[in-house]
């Protein structure tokens, strides 16, 4: 009974961890393509700096809060290209934006 | 030409009624993780809201009575009691995701975080009832309202599959994540049948004093009020399926719904989106006190009405006054927006059964509505109503727990 009941929960936990990685790797799909729309919406002045800085850190909060639970190398690669990008808008260098929107392909 | 003016002003104000910060969300959403498939939900929740709307109209213009106030009297208050305290928890819920809603607006435009705007917006929302009449609210919310026609102006500029949109309207199983669909499905529902409506529509008529003669009136703003506002609803979710679906966008924030109309409209997308979330979301939250208010004032027999002095019915401006800073306080604990629209939004189509259940006696009893009773097929869509939102009700906890992420 006890050894069931222990077969049971290592399950439980092996299911909320894939499905946290499985989540973690789709959430990293998802914040690089909204990255890769702001860079470009910034570099045709289409949104304001402010807007861009907000969502860069709304990405990087939301993978920083599913990373804590699961590791991706994925995550923590859009995590740092987030963190350039965030200081390319600030300075409002667009070349450097133009950049790092290649190296999020 | 009164009647024409009456008429218009009611498809007008459908438009800005219908679209607010949960159909909003859950259109956005459901675009963007499942392309059209979840259009069905949307056509679905707006027949059973047109007719719904169209019978509480019917019921104040003949009997002169709200549904809540009718429920009291005719169901009596012990039965009135529980469906009316489920609505009030989940409307300060619906408040704070109003509320939420405009101060994101106010986030995209400024910068600054939603929590600075939540005690100025909420104060802005509150002397707007306190000072306005229920005719100039109505009007200024709702013909502001209309800059939601930038969501179709966006999708039709964008040449969405035709075909594929209209396969979108017929019911399907989900070829992926089913418990994130049904749950969506679920939350759209709960967004386009809004209880408050009925409260808010209703009580409005009593406060125009509509009478027989405004069935006809009442008739067709229910249907192209409705219906117009689902349009609008239906493109935030084509534009959610064109551009964020493709690049496996999934909405975890706003501020990813709110990328949508900027392939289509540049520079002026940002601030369409934000002005129609924020304009929307104004007008809802004030229908949500007040509907809330007149439920209240109507159960409890107190006086009521927008148009009077607030100092002539205080316990009426109180409900208001205490739901609206509910709301706002909700908001103040950080939590986030999104979230707090989609669980508003599931559990108000968990209490739906509750709230639809008496429109079959309601409308089917003569001392009310007279000769103007239900007819087949009045009655099957308030039946069919009741066993889908019984069917919700029963799955939308488990679906939250699964689906919510």
């Amino acid at each position: 009974m006890r050894r069931s009941l222990v077969a049971l929960v290592l399950l439980a936990l092996a299911c909320s961890k894939q499905d946290a990685a499985e989540k973690l790797q789709k959430s990293v799909i998802s914040w690089r393509a909204t990255l890769q729309i702001v860079a470009d919406a910034r570099l045709n002045n289409e949104v304001r700096a402010g807007f861009a800085l907000k969502t860069i850190d709304e990405a990087v909060d939301d993978l920083q809060g599913q990373s804590s639970k699961t590791t991706s190398k994925g995550a923590e690669q859009l995590i740092g290209l987030a963190a350039k990008l965030r200081q390319a808008t600030e300075r409002d260098d667009k070349a450097a934006i133009a950049k790092l929107r290649s190296e999020m392909r | 030409m009164k009647k024409f003016l009456q008429v218009a002003l009611g498809v007008v104000t459908g438009i800005g009624g219908f679209l607010e910060v949960g159909s909003i969300a859950t259109a956005a959403e459901a675009g963007a993780s499942f392309k059209y498939a979840l259009l069905w939900s949307i056509a679905l929740g707006t027949i059973c809201l047109i007719f719904l709307v169209e019978m509480t109209g019917r019921l104040a213009a003949i009997s002169k009575h709200a549904v809540a106030d009718a429920v009291r009297e005719r169901l009596g208050f012990p039965f009135a009691v529980i469906p009316r305290a489920a609505e009030i928890i989940v409307n300060v819920m619906v408040i704070g995701a109003e509320i939420g809603g405009v101060s994101l607006a106010l986030k995209f435009i400024t910068g600054i975080d939603v929590r600075v705007w939540a005690i100025p917006v909420t104060l802005l929302i509150w002397l707007a009832i306190w000072a306005g009449t229920l005719d100039f609210i109505e009007d200024a919310t709702s013909i502001l309202g209309l800059v939601a026609i930038a969501f179709v102006i966006a999708a039709v500029k964008m040449h969405p599959d035709t075909h594929a949109v209209l396969r979108g309207f017929i019911p399907s199983a989900p070829r992926h994540d089913p418990a994130h669909y049904w749950y969506i499905a679920v939350g759209i529902l709960g967004a386009t049948i809004s209880p408050y409506m009925f409260h808010f529509y209703g009580s409005g008529a009593i406060e125009d004093k509509w009478d027989e003669d405004s069935l006809g009136a009442n008739r067709i703003t229910s249907v192209l009020g409705m219906s117009f506002g689902a349009v609008m609803s239906v493109a935030v979710l084509v534009c959610a399926a064109l551009v964020l679906a493709p690049r496996g966008i999934e909405v975890a924030r706003y501020e990813q719904a709110a990328l949508i109309l900027i392939p289509a409209l540049g520079r002026w997308g940002l601030p369409l989106f934000a002005a129609t979330l924020g304009v929307c979301c104004f007008g809802a939250a004030i229908e949500v006190s007040l509907a809330t208010a007149y439920m209240l004032a109507q159960t409890l027999g107190w006086n009521w009405g927008e148009n009077k002095k607030p100092d002539k019915e205080a316990r009426f401006s109180m409900t208001y006054v205490v739901m609206l800073l509910l709301g706002g306080a909700l908001l103040l604990t950080g939590i986030d927006p999104l979230k707090l629209t989609m669980y508003a939004m599931a559990l108000t189509a968990v209490i739906l059964p509750l709230i639809v259940l008496p429109f079959v006696v309601l409308l089917n009893d003569e001392t009310y509505v007279h000769e103007h009773t239900n007819g087949p097929i009045g009655n099957t869509v308030v039946i069919v109503t009741i066993v889908l939102a019984s069917i919700v009700a029963i799955v939308t906890i488990p679906l939250e727990i699964v689906g919510g992420g």
